[in-house]
């Protein structure tokens, strides 16, 4: 049979009964069925079946076939071995008909719909709850010599599955061993499930597919068994090995989580068939190389064949060539990305920082009456009082008062924007962050200028983390009494301010907050009183010492975010088809740097802490994202001048992901590139096979970075 | 078992028998010549068949009504389920009537008054499925 003259490939209809979730019948070859179309998709796209009965009006229906029976369909050739071109469900039936008019006749349909095992996967498993261990799962649980049970895993309904969320890791290190285990007969695989505690790991991108696709989610296990996860095809490659933070999996579709956390790589999935039947395949879209598809190499390229103006087919038939009958197709820089930056998330710093009073000295009136005997009184003395209002301590100075002064006393501020730095404050210059923060850190290398601005934040809490948990240990306030010699934890109440760094002291009675070291003040009009926070403030003020002279001080620990973030802008390649740096800014901010600044209090305490620098990873990220764009887009419609089923090898000579390298006859290449290098192909993101009318038609676009965003 | 097509359209039948055609795609390709062809298979074969309704009435007018009942039951058969028909001794399976029509004769006349009766040709397909 020459390319010249040829005869229509058959595409055989077969069906298997599915009743109660369980196949009850071998393949069946359904004589009346009528393949019309099969359009194949990728990611998680599902492949589609249209299959008329001619024979049948559109009130009838084939006794033997239901809504959910299994169906393939299959070459007829007789060439060698047959070529699965679909298998899939009946999803749904078309029915209608119309009268007719005097210009068109009468007409009846009946029409089947088949979708492929993605869409079944999709729709029976979605993801709602974590597979993890409790104490159940382990030998001597809470032991020192606790140990995990390899097949033991449970069930938890109340936690969502978000892998590494918050950008830390949730990973059980030892997986969940399922082997020759009743519920999934077959199985045989280790799956990563979440977990937590000091120990817990990061999940990498295969690991959370393998979870997502793993045997314990999978209600159509007769079906559609994936007996070990890892073991599908592509997901070896070392792409999958990379950790992206914060994945939100929950209730989620299962395929759709999986092609969007592919999608981030730069990865996507096909779902190929083969007589033994259908299996996933993941393949990386713009990375067709070479003709032959073997397990390293599974998606290809090639040529197709447009005659020379002028030129007999005769001779190109006569070679085979993949005759090109029809196409229609654009090359663009309109979606070219060579430039991408990567914006990651703000960093973050702990330091430790001294505050100044967040209000006017004028606003502080100590009562000096009565011999100091009004300067303050304790809560038990106030309680003992009918009229307590009658003292300027409890009026201006107490939460209950009459005339209450909220920020006296109260209120404590960085003053980072400059606000307190004024008359009526005058608590000095705005805060200078390269006190407290490293210089290489802060300072830009080229010009030598501070690298933030004068910009309101707010208190974050502490990358400290308590002993032997991730738990942060907070914020930390600190008084001090004596100038800052020395200083002692504030453990009572403390609101961080929203708009500002600072604080709101929230102990009703400012003169409970006692000095541990139970001192007396020395000198001046309060010479001999007891020294707390509330006397050593009105000391201050009666002793008429100005800011920064204070001997009552205070500083917090804290983490605050700059305005710098973690950056990374890919260069464009070589390959690059545009002349032009073609951006695009991409928020990645679960990519994450923290520093635990010298400055922090615990720096030298022996607390880890929760420093981070994701640089590596969000470069690499970029890089996979330029790489995957830089080059322009073909996107078109080919159609061959005949289906392209295999010709007796069994499986079919295009694929989804597979790429166009050139139109020989006219020599026209197809990957585009306007500069010297290599470039990327027109991948293929679609086909159809148009069974009547005897067509295979190949779509390219540029997805590539539609998918990624 | 196959119906006996004289016994169903009549004694005076004229039957040919056409060989099943072929369907073929022709495909062009731009700017080149020749074709490409992809042979879609056989349509199945064609039987045309004519032959001559008889009717008798004691008036012209009873006799044409009579012929026309006889047109209306052969213009029926092409509803009729695909089935076997047999001609002087060959049988024709799974087969449809089509095409059904009467055949004026020379001066325009498609019931023709002749003693005791009318008459009138008619043509029809027989199309063999397979």
């Amino acid at each position: 049979m020459t390319e010249l003259s040829r005869n229509a490939n058959r595409v055989l209809v077969q069906f298997a009964n599915v009743v109660s979730g369980q196949i009850r019948s071998g393949w069946v070859t359904l004589p009346d069925g009528r393949p019309e179309k099969i359009t194949l998709n990728h990611g998680n796209r599902p492949n589609e079946a249209v299959i008329r009965f001619a024979a049948l009006r559109w009130d009838q229906s084939y006794e033997n076939l239901s809504a959910g029976d299994l169906i393939r369909l299959i070459t007829d050739d007789g060439l060698g071995e047959e070529s699965v071109l679909f298998e899939g469900v009946f999803v749904s039936r078309v029915n209608g008909f119309t009268g007719g008019t005097e210009r068109e006749s009468a007409a009846e349909h009946n029409v089947i719909v088949c979708r492929d095992y993605r869409w079944l996967y999709n729709t029976c498993n979605p993801i709602y709850g974590v597979w993890a261990r409790g104490p159940d799962c382990y030998d001597n649980w809470g032991q020192p010599n606790q140990q995990a049970i390899a097949y033991r895993a449970q069930w938890f309904s109340g936690r969502a599955c978000i892998f590494n969320e918050d950008g830390r890791p949730n990973r059980d290190p030892d997986g969940f061993l399922i082997q020759n285990d009743q519920r999934w007969p077959g199985a045989a695989c280790t799956i990563p499930i979440f977990g937590g505690g000091p120990n817990a790991e990061w999940w990498t991108v295969r690991q959370m597919i393998v979870y997502l696709l793993a045997p314990m989610h999978n209600r159509i296990w007769t079906i559609c068994p994936i007996v070990n996860p890892a073991a599908l095809p592509g997901l070896e490659h070392a792409d999958f090995d990379l950790v992206i933070n914060s994945v939100d999996a929950d209730r989620k579709r299962p395929i759709d989580a999986v092609a969007q956390i592919c999608g981030r790589i730069g990865w996507t999935l096909r779902e190929e068939y083969t007589a033994a039947g259908p299996q996933w395949v993941f393949y990386k879209p713009g990375y067709a190389a070479g003709s032959e598809r073997t397990a390293q190499n599974r998606t290809i390229l090639h040529t197709l064949y447009a005659p020379v103006p002028g030129e007999s087919i005769a001779a190109a038939a006569a070679r085979g060539e993949k005759m090109l009958w029809a196409a229609e197709f654009d090359e663009s820089l309109d979606a070219t990305i060579n430039t991408p930056i990567g914006l990651g998330a703000p960093k973050v710093y702990e330091i430790t920082v001294p505050l100044v009073p967040g209000w006017k000295d004028s606003r502080l009136e100590p009562d000096t009456s009565n011999e100091m005997k009004n300067l303050y009184l304790t809560e038990s003395q106030l309680q003992r009082e009918p009229n307590p209002d009658q003292y300027s301590f409890f009026s201006y100075y107490h939460p209950l008062g009459s005339s209450f002064r909220p920020e006296v006393g109260r209120k404590w501020v960085l003053n980072e924007t400059g606000a307190y730095a004024g008359s009526g404050y005058n608590r000095g210059a705005p805060f200078d962050w390269a006190s407290v923060l490293p210089a290489e850190e802060i300072t830009d290398p080229q010009t030598g200028w501070r690298m933030y601005g004068p910009f309101a934040r707010r208190l974050l809490p502490c990358l400290t983390h308590q002993d032997g948990t991730l738990e942060t240990v907070g914020v930390v306030v600190e008084l001090s009494l004596d100038g800052g010699q020395s200083w002692q934890r504030f453990d009572g109440p403390v609101r961080l301010m929203r708009t500002e760094c600072g604080i709101a002291i929230e102990q009703p009675n400012l003169s409970e907050i006692l000095d541990k070291q139970q001192r007396k003040i020395s000198g001046g009009p309060l010479d001999n009183l007891e020294l707390n926070y509330w006397t050593s403030l009105c000391d201050d003020i009666l002793q008429q010492r100005a800011w920064p002279q204070w001997r009552t001080r205070v500083r917090i620990t804290a983490s605050v975010q700059m305005d710098e973030r973690l950056l990374y802008a890919g260069q464009p390649g070589a390959a690059s088809a545009s002349p032009y740096p073609q951006a695009a800014a991409v928020l990645l901010d679960e990519y994450t740097y923290s520093l635990r600044t010298d400055s922090s209090i615990f720096a030298e305490s022996g607390l880890a802490a929760w420093n981070t620098d994701e640089g590596v990873k969000l470069a690499q990220q970029i890089d996979k994202l330029r790489a995957a764009n830089e080059d322009m887009a073909i996107s078109g419609r080919f159609t061959l001048a005949r289906m392209w089923c295999g010709d007796g090898a069994g499986v079919p000579t295009f694929q989804p992901g597979d790429g166009l390298e050139k139109l020989s006859g006219r020599e026209y290449d197809l990957f585009a590139s306007w500069t010297e290098g290599a470039g990327v192909y027109p991948e293929i993101v679609q086909i159809i096979y148009d069974i009547q009318n005897q067509k295979e038609h190949l779509i390219t676009r540029n997805l590539r970075f539609a998918e990624i965003r | 078992m196959a119906y006996d097509l004289q016994t169903l359209l009549g004694s005076e039948l004229t039957v040919g028998l056409n060989n099943r055609r072929m369907q073929r795609q022709y495909l062009g390709f731009a700017g080149a010549h020749g074709l490409a062809t992809i042979a879609l298979g056989t349509r199945g074969f064609e039987l045309p068949i004519s032959g001559v309704i008889r009717a008798t009435g004691t008036t012209y007018e009873q006799a044409r009504n009579n012929a026309v009942m006889i047109a209306q039951n052969l213009e029926a058969l092409q509803a009729a389920e695909a089935a076997d028909y047999s001609y002087k001794g060959t049988t024709y399976l799974n087969c449809i009537f089509e095409n059904f029509r009467l055949v004026p004769s020379a001066n325009g006349r498609i019931f023709v008054p002749v003693p005791g009766g009318c008459l009138a040709r008619f043509e029809i397909t027989l199309r063999g499925l397979v």
